[in-house]
């Protein structure tokens, strides 16, 4: 049987409940994808398979795509991996190295002095955290 | 006198699709030898229930041509070049100041759209919209036609297939389930459902879910903003299925303990429907076309504010009297949109448009 309950009433008690009650402290506001995450997403857009691993530098973590057989067929062979550093904001790759995913990056890091130099500045920079 | 049905895209699950083929089923039901002619579809619709669009024939002054308006498109503009007396069914576009910040290209399509209906108005005989909300932004475009308010058709008889087992068995636990249906998109609020969320989840319930079941681009920016807020909050228990299949959505609702909706613009809301359909409570933002279509199904917000709905969503979830009550309003309301209802007001509409036209039925 239908009950007889005032809705008026009702929003008189759930607005009084809802004074002085938590608020959220975070507002809303548009995300602008990072150089990273667009990366990413072009990937997943032309249809590589690609995940995201973090490789620290100089004690921050930077964040490194890998994709599987992103460049040409005739530069890499099927099923190697391809790591792609990004470079914060200006969505330009800083380099690439293609293998065993751990052994690579330590080339990252130990092999590629440019690149090992470019890493660092970026993990100056505030913005440099990928996604 | 023939009759063609016409609109941009027919697909499989959407709203504006269902509603133009029950339709014309209907037109077919009244003897008139309809077909949907569409820009657009899917591979399974080709050529058995929709033709190409390049495939219409040439139409004349007493033909009639019913279309779907919806979106920016090519054929919003062809439909005035042809011959034929049109009856327009207007289900609304999403302004473009809510897509402007994260998708200049869905902005730029659906001011397209605003600016092709307008320049339809002249050329409209008659207008059937899914709301009064609807009819009243026609008004406002300039539209001075008849119009008719004849709810969206839902096909009902859906909701009876057997819920996806696995997520009903998953989320089956004796925790709270909160849900919003809708894609994921900025005039559908999904932030300030999860804001509410997070409120009702830190004053009233930790051990509560928010299931935002709607397709999303892994490419959007206002999903991805989405997530990111979540984190910023660092509310947890907030899940995004993605696509799915229609069995999986109907396991959503069956699970649901309520249904909150804090869209901004919505010019019917097929999904408060469904709410009602599987009795489950509705808590929502008081705008557009939201208030109409749940009549008393739920209870009404003033505004966005996050606490009020925690606190709406609490009380609603405590208070077994006003459950029943709103359960009984949300049984009055459906049938409002039963099939042969909605049929019978199309029937109508439709024999009222003939008659100004000049046509016997």
């Amino acid at each position: 049987m239908e009950s007889n309950v005032n809705i008026e009433q009702v929003m008189d008690e759930i607005r009084a409940q809802a004074k002085g009650g938590y608020e959220p402290g975070a507002e809303f506001a548009p995300t602008d994808f990072s150089t990273g995450k667009k990366l990413h997403l072009a990937l997943r857009r032309v249809g590589r398979k690609a995940k995201a691993v973090t490789s620290k530098v100089a004690g921050k973590v930077v964040r490194v795509f890998v994709a599987m057989y992103l460049f040409a067929k005739n530069q890499l062979k099927d099923g190697k991996n391809v790591i792609l550093d990004t470079a914060a904001k200006t969505n330009e790759l800083t380099g690439y190295v293609h293998g065993d995913l751990e052994h690579r990056l330590a080339a990252l890091e130990q092999e590629n002095a440019a690149l090992k130099t470019r890493l660092d500045e970026l993990c100056r920079q505030d913005d440099a955290h990928g996604v | 006198m023939r009759v063609f049905h016409i609109l941009p895209t027919l697909v499989y699950g959407d709203a504006v699709s269902n509603d133009a083929r029950a339709l014309n089923l209907i037109l077919v039901e009244m003897g008139w030898r309809s077909r949907l002619y569409v820009a657009r579809t899917i591979p399974k619709f080709q050529g058995s229930l929709a033709f190409p669009v390049e495939t219409l024939p040439q139409t004349f002054p007493d033909d009639v041509l019913v279309y779907h308006l919806s979106t920016g498109d090519a054929l919003n503009e062809r439909l005035i070049t042809l011959p034929g007396h049109k009856l327009i069914i207007y289900h609304n576009i999403t302004p473009p100041c809510f897509f402007a910040p994260y998708n200049p290209a869905a902005a730029a399509l659906t001011q397209q759209g605003y600016d092709q209906a307008a320049a339809l108005a002249p050329y409209a005989e008659y207008c059937l919209a899914d709301s009064a909300y609807n009819a009243g932004e026609l008004r406002r475009m300039g539209y001075t036609c008849p119009i008719d308010v004849v709810p969206i058709l839902i096909p009902f008889e859906d909701y009876r297939r057997t819920p996806d087992a696995a997520v009903r068995q998953k989320y089956s636990d004796g925790r709270t389930n909160l849900l919003f249906v809708g894609r994921i998109a900025p005039n559908k609020r999904q932030e300030d459902v999860i804001r509410a969320f997070d409120c009702y989840k830190k004053q009233y319930d930790a051990t509560a879910r928010l299931f935002l079941v709607g397709s999303y681009s892994v490419e959007d920016p206002y999903y991805y903003s989405l997530r990111a807020y979540c984190k910023r909050l660092g509310v947890q228990d907030v899940i995004f299925p993605g696509h799915i299949r229609f069995e999986e959505i109907l396991a959503y609702y069956s699970i649901g303990d309520a249904f909150l909706c804090m869209s901004d613009h919505e010019g019917f809301c097929v999904p408060l429907v469904e709410a009602m359909c599987f009795g489950v409570p509705i808590v929502a933002k008081n705008t557009t076309a939201v208030g109409e279509t749940m009549g008393a199904g739920g209870l009404l917000l003033p505004d966005n504010a996050p606490a009020l709905a925690a606190a709406a969503l609490h009380r609603l979830l405590q208070d077994d009297a006003l459950r029943a009550q709103i359960k009984a309003g949300q049984q009055r309301r459906l049938a409002d949109f039963s099939y042969e209802r909605v049929a019978q007001q199309f029937r109508e509409s439709f024999g009222k448009f003939l008659a100004q036209i000049g046509q016997a039925q």
